[in-house]
């Protein structure tokens, strides 16, 4: 995707920016209109938008605050002034539920940014340097990765204690392998192609390499990994909460809602019904996005 | 061959050191002094001190680590439970016979599930039906099971009371762990099938079976179906050892004694020996499912014998490259 600058290039970009469509298809367009053609992506990609509109204006979607306890309106079933029912301490279900798209989102995207710059990194690291380095760093991921990922993130937490960032470094720790085994591979694919061995031979530094040549060349599969990612931070900053592991209260994450609800399961199923819901909906439209995504970068795998 | 698995053998060892060393220094960051809590709140100072010095606390990370491992070596000692003062090795077994039989019983019906859908996807490619299934399969994938777990909860227990909502008292309460873990796992199946199937009708010798007037059901169910089922299993095989300690969340929303729970309890519990024992005993068996699982492969299609030995510990760099 990195642009020439002749004089004949230049024309054909002038032209090209007049038709709207490129005439030169880039591999990013080339995607994009696949995943275009993809009903179920588009889905994905259009819940993913909502749920991110949601977040962004949660203040004024929100009817009341998430933590404001009201003794008056205790354990309420859904009614117009409370639509998704009230809790054992009276704060509204639905405002909670709104606020939790925001620190749901939020977090599964800060853990997802830590994960790739760490054991991203590790992988992109091992697989263009290759040999020595590959195998140390590979050798004691393949260790990380014998101890369950969610063993590991709860280890973790029992360390550094409740909270989001302790949370985003447990998260991060415990993806650390499946992260550099993904990410080399992105590297090492590209790293065979010829124009990386002309790059070589023309005596391209090691960091221009990289940074211009083969992150760029590998950003499709990369991004596949980052949506699949943020879907799987998701799901287990829920299930960790859930079971009582990461966030504490008041925090109005989705996993979070749920344990509150535990107790009253039998008595008030909406409480947990709607926070469930939430994290299904994301879950999945996440999924969606991230296999159109696959199906549009690399074809081939379809 | 028995080189070959001696050598995948011998490979558990650097593993086993990692996995105990990682589990160690994060048992020496974790605050909190587990004397005081085996004694309680009630003990002096003295008493806590001659108990952190029978614990052997007091001794350096490294000593008390090689007396760990020593302890494994020598005796099969993994330690003794700060909770219950019972060696750890005893609890986890039947534990982990708990967790076995909720994983098989999980793999069997995502397997038959998604083989079943991976097969109509692949008959019926790029139909409504195709795309249905996927979508409907892929939707248990990306669903958290304890919510999975949670719905089925709502439904069978609190609503229609056919089902126990928590414990395995009775054989009923398996059903719906199962049912979690294998719906979960339903989506693989079906992608692997349907793709596995799909590359294997557009062979020469379907065509040959067309040629010779075969019917359409015994070319699908007879000629296709055999020899797509070979990547069906492999991944079977890998899930078999994945879910026996990935079943935490799950096995503590159901209350399930199994290695999970044990895990998670002890987590919670800050009973370090048990953390380090069932994550041992999670590494070895999965080692040792992951080369039973090779070796019978090799066993049912002798064709596999080259690329899962070549795949194995000591592949030459080169061939490092070459697989990506």
């Amino acid at each position: 995707m990195s642009k020439m600058h002749t004089p004949a290039m230049e024309k054909i970009e002038k032209k090209n920016a007049r038709r709207k469509k490129p005439l030169v298809a880039t591999p990013s367009y080339e995607a994009w209109k696949r995943f275009k053609r993809n009903p179920t992506a588009l889905v994905g990609l259009v819940v993913v938008a909502v749920l991110i509109l949601i977040a962004i204006f949660a203040p004024l979607i929100a009817p009341y605050d998430y933590q404001v306890q009201d003794y008056l309106s205790m354990m309420q079933k859904p009614s117009a002034a409370h639509i998704f029912g009230t809790d054992q301490f009276g704060r509204d279900i639905f405002s909670r539920v709104i606020y939790g798209t925001r620190y749901s989102l939020l977090i599964a995207l800060f853990c997802t940014i830590a994960a790739f710059f760490s054991g991203g990194l590790l992988g992109i690291i091992a697989g263009y340097f290759g040999g020595r380095t590959d195998t140390i760093i590979m050798r004691i991921m393949d260790i990380f990765q014998a101890i369950p990922m969610i063993m590991m993130a709860m280890c973790i937490v029992a360390v550094l204690g409740n909270g989001i960032p302790q949370l985003v470094a447990a998260i991060m720790f415990a993806s650390m392998p499946t992260m550099a085994r993904n990410n080399r591979a992105a590297i090492l694919r590209v790293r065979g192609c010829d124009y990386i061995e002309s790059s070589e031979a023309i005596g391209v530094s090691q960091g221009q390499m990289i940074i211009k040549h083969m992150i760029p060349n590998a950003v499709g599969v990369m991004v596949i990994y980052f949506v699949g990612f943020l879907a799987v931070s998701i799901m287990m900053m829920s299930s960790m909460s859930y079971i009582g592991v990461g966030l504490s209260a008041p925090t109005p994450e989705w996993g979070l809602i749920l344990n509150d609800g535990k107790a009253y399961m039998t008595t008030a199923p909406y409480m947990m019904m709607f926070p469930a819901m939430m994290i299904m909906i994301t879950c999945f439209a996440f999924n969606l996005m991230g296999d159109g995504l696959r199906d549009a970068f690399d074809p081939r795998l379809q | 061959m028995a080189k070959y698995v001696i050598k995948r053998l011998l490979l558990l060892i650097p593993i086993l050191l990692g996995v105990s060393a990682i589990i160690f220094v994060l048992k020496t960051l974790t605050p909190g002094d587990p004397a005081r809590q085996i004694l309680g709140n009630d003990a002096t100072e003295e008493q806590i001190s001659a108990k952190r010095e029978e614990l052997g606390l007091n001794d350096p990370v490294i000593v008390q680590y090689v007396r760990y491992v020593g302890n494994i070596v020598t005796r099969g000692d993994f330690g003794t439970s700060y909770r219950t003062n019972e060696p750890v090795l005893s609890e986890i077994i039947p534990r982990l016979w708990t967790s076995a039989k909720i994983t098989l019983g999980a793999v069997a019906i995502g397997a038959i599930l998604g083989i079943l859908l991976g097969i109509l996807s692949a008959l019926r490619k790029y139909t409504w039906v195709d795309s249905l299934v996927l979508v409907i399969s892929m939707f248990f994938q990306s669903v958290p099971e304890f919510v999975v777990g949670l719905v089925l909860i709502t439904v069978f227990a609190v609503k229609l009371h056919i089902l126990p909502a928590a414990g395995i008292d009775t054989p009923l309460g398996y059903i719906m762990p199962m049912l979690c873990i294998g719906l979960s796992s339903v989506a693989s199946y079906t992608r692997i099938t349907r793709s596995s199937m799909l590359e294997v009708l557009s062979e020469d010798y379907i065509r040959t079976a067309r040629a010779k007037g075969q019917t359409e059901k015994n070319i699908t169910y007879h000629h296709a179906l055999r020899n797509a089922m070979i990547p069906v299993a492999q991944s079977i095989g890998t899930s078999l050892g994945n879910s026996i300690g990935g079943g935490m969340v799950l096995e503590t929303v159901f209350s399930v004694p199994g290695v999970g729970k044990y895990i998670v309890d002890s987590i919670n519990q800050r009973n370090y020996p048990s953390v380090l024992g069932g994550a041992l005993v999670i590494a070895i068996v999965l080692t040792v499912i992951n080369l039973l699982v090779d070796l019978s492969f090799i066993l049912i299609d002798p064709r596999l014998k080259s690329t899962i030995i070549s795949g194995g510990a000591s592949k030459p760099k080169k061939a490092k490259v070459a697989e990506a």
